[in-house]
């Protein structure tokens, strides 16, 4: 390209009408400045070319820090702002804001990582980690000379609200997005709503009937003017953005139009086909046992119920959360309903909260045993007995039986992953569905306008299903309330001139967000601006280089790359 | 749809990570939040914990994203330093009720700490149930932030304490600092009568001063009494310069009596921009400064020139111009008055109730006999004298008598020093003079030959239980009578407003202590336009409260007189 050989190093601007650029060297308490100098690096960064006010702060995002960034961008009449601190993924709309709110455009922001990039890959190493801070910054105030700036894109809302999976979650979550006023479609791939609490006996810890609350709940959701539900169905495809997703369903390749979806589709208990002499008849899984409750037919005398059977396994570390409760709550049914003796094996017993704490010493009165054992000896089962070898007695304990119940973990259901692809969301190790952020977006997926809740997302009680489920509806709301949508503005931009319609980036393009459209000169292809994330296969692809990817351009990228290889004064 | 954004105002208590979250929630939903939180700072535990579980991510990433979105949301309000006081449900709604704790030092700060070293003062630290004392600058916060310093603003106990919260702390520091102009300004933003205040006022501000603790109070009473005493100097110099009322209303006010709390109406209401017209039964201005109070307390030329800086304002006195069944406050309105007060006082002093108290001659309550000392009668009323009573009409009485030139004054109170009312240093005073003052001593008979009275038996009390005054009540003791000659008996037991004056049909709420019933937040008695406040409400009080009662009276009419 010819502007390359006339920029130079970057450092051309530094003469003249230059932009003024102003660097924060954010200490991150002792996270950044525990592992590097970062004197020395603030002190080199007013070395650069271009950079006229340098700041060196203990915490760049906290209100002090914030204001001092306005405070510098006005007195010193700063046009660019590079903050070396961490990971864009939390601060950079802070910074952002504080752009805009000192008058200057948000884009005209640069973020260098020197955390999680640097301090924290280089705790052994003072002296490495400084150098690499100062290549970093000198890497983004290069490319900071040549931001542009952008307005975000506006887009509007489809006031309605797509709910994958009717469980206690989905409807829940249904429920409370009705009692906002929104339209809702609720999806369920069975012939009923209900879910796997339909399936269950009575509720921890109040000891409710479960079909007493499940049932009440789907006829409300049935009643709801403002729910649509579709059974027997699934979603096959998935288009379109926040604010207007375009989903075909299996019934009739009906096409639902929606502003959010939310993800509700629950787990399953894993099947222990041949672990543990399974037979569905004496050796039985927990939700067997509670169909057997629900049906009060049988009633066995001697009954052991065993935790963590195909939990907390290699290859399957987690631990499903409720099988403890359930258990307890069981054992203490069947001692008042059987009379029965009843023995739970445990591995590590997980009651938290007060009532479910409440409900272990109420077992204990009711004089269920309680015998720990251990992953590497685990209980021997025979026909009659249980033999377990106790942690705490340290001998073996044999345990007459005729019914054995098995603890298995919920594990996500298999669709998971194709409905991950569909949605174009993560999901975990496990096939789990994976949040946007553990703590600051539990309940959101990294794509917009996509919400998770209940066991979809983890194993989790009924109380923790609700809380998400209404916690996801909120989330969903935000949307759906104001209207419109605000996207990054970060998006392809396709020369039309250009391109030739060989419809090779709309082959690639994983959003979608490509469409080719047919005008006087043939075929061509235009993005779609509020689809595009901006992830820059699209340019990467085209052969005429017609596609320029905004904030990411050529130019940026190229002095960026350039100062990488600068060799230090 | 049903508009989601009809019901919109949100109220979040705690700003915690919950409290943020909930806010930004609400706030993106459209709604307009108000986020409440205790301490200086949002962020709360997230802010305490260096970092989270599982992975130890740093708190202050998650938690300074929130705040700066909380801070930063155009529909968020943030008040820290607040709680939630009262919530009650409105129509349609819950009121919430915040109090806002102190102000935020702001940026400036660089949190150097000094502050905290020279601050003076020191209230009750809230943090450790008031048991002990912080300084009024304090900071909180996380460690890493040095804390946030915060002032902790309040009314000072002297101002507080004072019934017409005159900013005393401005005005000893101005004085202080010479600046004396401005500090007698300020004393009469909120007290017509300075030097008479300066004089008599039981101060009940230097008895809760904070100085008081660590030695003696701030002598605020006589710092009140030296500027008006620059006050008055100047006025002789002739470089007093009068304030200015605002734009004359000619509307007429008549106001009776020319006590403290009626000269207090006169003055605010003259201000205003009203046309006050004070009626004055006796020849003198002033009420009960001028009548009850000795000479030797009060110099009449202090009261004149707190007299003559209201008249300054345009107010009219009409002396000897009493209220009386003919001359009535409907002849008042017939004149062109649009509002009266009726600021007569108490002038009825109450009598003992003791056997023999009306068969013999050789009485004279303490109010009749201060006045007629005060209105110029200086002889000597008897040559034994006793006074019944301990307040501080009692202790003038008698000490008075002992100046008239009275060879033996005996002075009865019923309960010990301790319960006296009358301030101490007059107690002192008296004693000085050669008062003999009997403690727990009561009348219990008057003794009398040929129709006049020779003296009085008395008996000793004790102290039992608290009564309803949260005093002791004082319990005779059996036996222990003893006689007391006098050839002039004074009881200074109390008084009540006299109303003889009014006619028959004068239509006023009277309580049965003779006193006008009032509303005590405007004191409109129940004839509209007819106000009343001071002694005539209260019975027996002090100075400072009949001003009070006077300022309360005046923004009342001022407002009634406003009505159009």
């Amino acid at each position: 390209m010819s502007k390359r050989k006339k920029k130079g190093s970057g450092d051309s601007r530094a003469s003249g009408d230059g932009p003024r650029i102003g660097v924060f060297v954010c200490n991150c308490g002792t996270n950044i400045a525990g592992f590097m100098d970062t004197e020395d690096v603030a002190g080199y960064s007013a070395t650069l070319p271009n950079v006229v006010f340098v700041r060196e702060n203990l915490y760049s995002c906290s209100e002090a820090g914030v204001n001092d960034i306005k405070q510098a961008i006005i007195d010193n009449k700063l046009d660019r702002v590079v903050v070396a601190a961490c990971t864009p993924r939390t601060h950079e709309p802070t910074f952002r804001a504080a752009c805009k709110d000192a008058g200057l455009n948000p884009y005209h922001f640069e973020f260098v990582n020197i955390r999680e990039h640097c301090s924290w890959v280089h705790k052994e190493d003072r002296d490495l980690a400084t150098l690499k801070a100062r290549d970093l910054i000198r890497m983004g105030v290069a490319r900071s000379a040549y931001l542009e700036p952008m307005e975000p894109i506006i887009g509007n809302v489809v006031e309605r609200a797509l709910v994958v999976g009717g469980g206690i979650s989905g409807m829940t979550a249904a429920l409370e997005l009705a009692a906002r006023g929104f339209e809702v479609v609720l999806i369920e791939r069975q012939k009923h709503l209900g879910g796997l609490v339909k399936s269950l006996y009575e509720i921890y810890p109040w000891g409710e009937k479960a079909a007493d609350y499940i049932n009440g709940l789907a006829s409300r959701v049935e009643r709801n003017s403002k729910i649509r539900v579709l059974k027997a169905c699934e979603v096959t495809d998935v288009r379109g953005y926040v604010g207007k997703y375009e989903v075909t369903v299996s019934s009739g390749d009906e096409t639902v139009v929606a502003g959010i979806i939310v993800v509700a589709t629950g787990a399953r208990p894993l099947l222990p086909e041949g672990m543990f002499g399974h037979d569905s008849r004496r050796v039985i899984t927990m939700l067997e046992l509670e169909a057997m409750l629900l049906r009060s037919r049988s009633r066995r005398k001697k009954v052991v119920l065993m935790g963590c059977a195909g939990a907390r396994i290699p290859g399957r570390f987690y631990c499903s959360r409720i099988c403890c409760m359930t258990a307890i709550k069981n054992a203490i049914i069947m001692r008042k309903k059987w009379k029965a003796d009843v023995t739970v094996l445990y591995r590590d017993l997980m009651c938290y909260g007060v009532q479910n704490e409440t409900m272990l010493v109420d077992a204990k009165k009711a004089g269920v045993r309680f015998i720990n054992y251990s992953l590497e000896n685990p209980p021997v089962i025979e026909k009659d007995t249980v033999t377990v070898s106790s942690e705490i007695l340290g001998r073996d304990l044999k345990v007459p039986v005729d019914l054995l119940v098995l603890s298995t973990p919920l594990v996500p259901q298999d669709t998971n992953v194709a409905l991950s692809k569909i949605l174009k969301v993560p999901v975990d190790e496990y096939g789990f569905f994976l949040e946007a952020h553990v703590k600051l977006r539990p309940l959101d997926f990294a794509t917009d306008g996509i919400f998770v809740c209940g066991t979809a997302r983890w194993p989790a009680s009924i109380r923790e299903c609700l809380e998400q489920a209404i916690g996801a509806a909120s989330r969903a709301s935000t949307y759906l309330a104001r209207g419109e949508v605000e996207v990054e503005p970060i998006v392809s931009v396709i020369d039309e001139e250009e391109c030739r319609g060989c419809g090779l980036c709309v082959a690639l393009c994983p959003y979608g967000a490509i469409e080719l459209i047919d005008t006087e000169k043939g075929k061509k292809a235009r993005t779609i601006d509020v689809a595009c994330k901006g992830c820059g296969t699209c340019g990467a692809t085209c052969y005429r280089h017609a596609i320029r990817m905004k904030h990411y351009s050529d130019e940026q990228l190229g002095a960026q790359i350039r100062a990488a290889f600068v060799k230090d004064p | 749809m049903s508009d989601p954004s009809a019901r919109r105002e949100v109220v979040v208590v705690g700003g915690g990570v919950s409290g943020l979250k909930a806010a930004i929630e609400a706030a993106d939903q459209g709604a307009s939040v108000t986020l409440v939180e205790e301490s200086p700072f949002l962020g709360d535990l997230l802010l305490k914990e260096g970092r989270i579980p599982p992975d130890g991510f740093p708190s202050l990433c998650l938690s300074s994203k929130l705040i700066n979105r909380v801070v930063h949301h155009p529909g968020i309000r943030v008040l820290t330093n607040s709680s939630v006081k009262r919530v009650s449900k409105t129509d349609g709604g819950i009121k919430v009720s915040l109090k806002r704790w102190p102000a935020r030092v702001n940026e400036a700060c660089n949190a150097c700490g000094e502050c905290l070293m020279v601050c003076p003062i020191k209230p009750y630290d809230r943090f450790n149930e008031g048991l002990m004392l912080r300084t009024a600058i304090d900071f909180a916060g996380p460690r890493d932030f040095g804390g946030i310093y915060n002032i902790e603003k309040e009314t000072p106990a002297c101002q507080e304490k004072c019934p017409v919260h005159i900013d005393i702390r401005k005005y000893v520091g101005l004085i202080a600092g010479g600046r004396y102009e401005e500090a007698i300004k300020v004393v009469r933003d909120k007290n017509p009568l300075p030097a008479v205040c300066g004089r008599i006022c039981p101060h009940p501000c230097e008895s809760v001063c904070n100085r008081g603790r660590q030695d003696e109070a701030v002598a605020i009473d006589a710092l009140k009494r030296f500027v008006s005493d620059y006050e008055i100097a100047q006025r002789q110099a002739g470089k007093f310069v009068p304030p200015k009322p605002k734009k004359d209303r000619k509307i007429k006010v008549a106001v009776v009596g020319a006590g403290p709390a009626g000269l207090t109406v006169a003055h605010d209401l003259a201000l205003e921009g009203f046309r006050p017209t004070i009626f004055e039964a006796e020849s003198v201005p002033g009420g009960m400064l001028h009548l009850g109070i000795p000479e030797y307390r009060l110099p009449r030329d202090i009261i004149m020139n707190d007299v003559a800086y209201i008249e300054d304002l345009g107010v009219e006195i009409k002396y000897n111009t009493p209220l009386t069944k003919k001359f009535t406050v409907d002849d008042l309105f017939k004149q062109g008055y649009k509002a009266i007060f009726m600021g007569v006082g108490a002038y009825e002093g109450l009598k003992m109730r003791v056997e023999g108290e009306d068969e013999y001659e050789g009485f004279l309550d303490c109010i009749k006999f201060l006045k007629r000392v005060n209105l110029g009668d200086k002889s000597k009323p008897g040559d034994k004298v006793i006074v019944i009573g301990g307040g501080n009409s009692a202790i003038d009485s008698a000490r008075t008598a002992i100046r008239l030139g009275c060879d033996e004054v005996t002075l009865l109170y019923r309960r010990s020093r301790k319960e006296m009312p009358a301030n101490s240093w007059e107690i002192d005073a008296a004693a000085e003079e050669g008062v003999k003052i009997h403690y727990l001593a009561a009348p219990v008979k008057i003794l009398g030959k040929q129709g006049k009275v020779v003296g009085m038996k008395c008996t000793r009390m004790r102290l039992g239980k608290l009564d309803a005054s949260g005093r002791r009540r004082p319990i005779p003791i059996e036996g222990s009578e003893f006689e007391v000659e006098a050839d002039l008996i004074v009881p200074a037991v109390s008084q009540r407003p006299d109303i003889s004056f009014l006619p028959e049909e004068h239509g006023f709420e009277i309580s049965r202590w003779n006193s006008f019933e009032v509303d005590t937040s405007t004191g409109a008695t129940n004839r509209p336009g007819i106000y009343s406040g001071g002694d005539a409400v209260t019975g027996p009080a002090t100075v400072i409260e009949a001003i009070q009662a006077g300022h309360i009276a005046a923004s009342a009419m001022k407002e009634y007189l406003s009505q159009p």
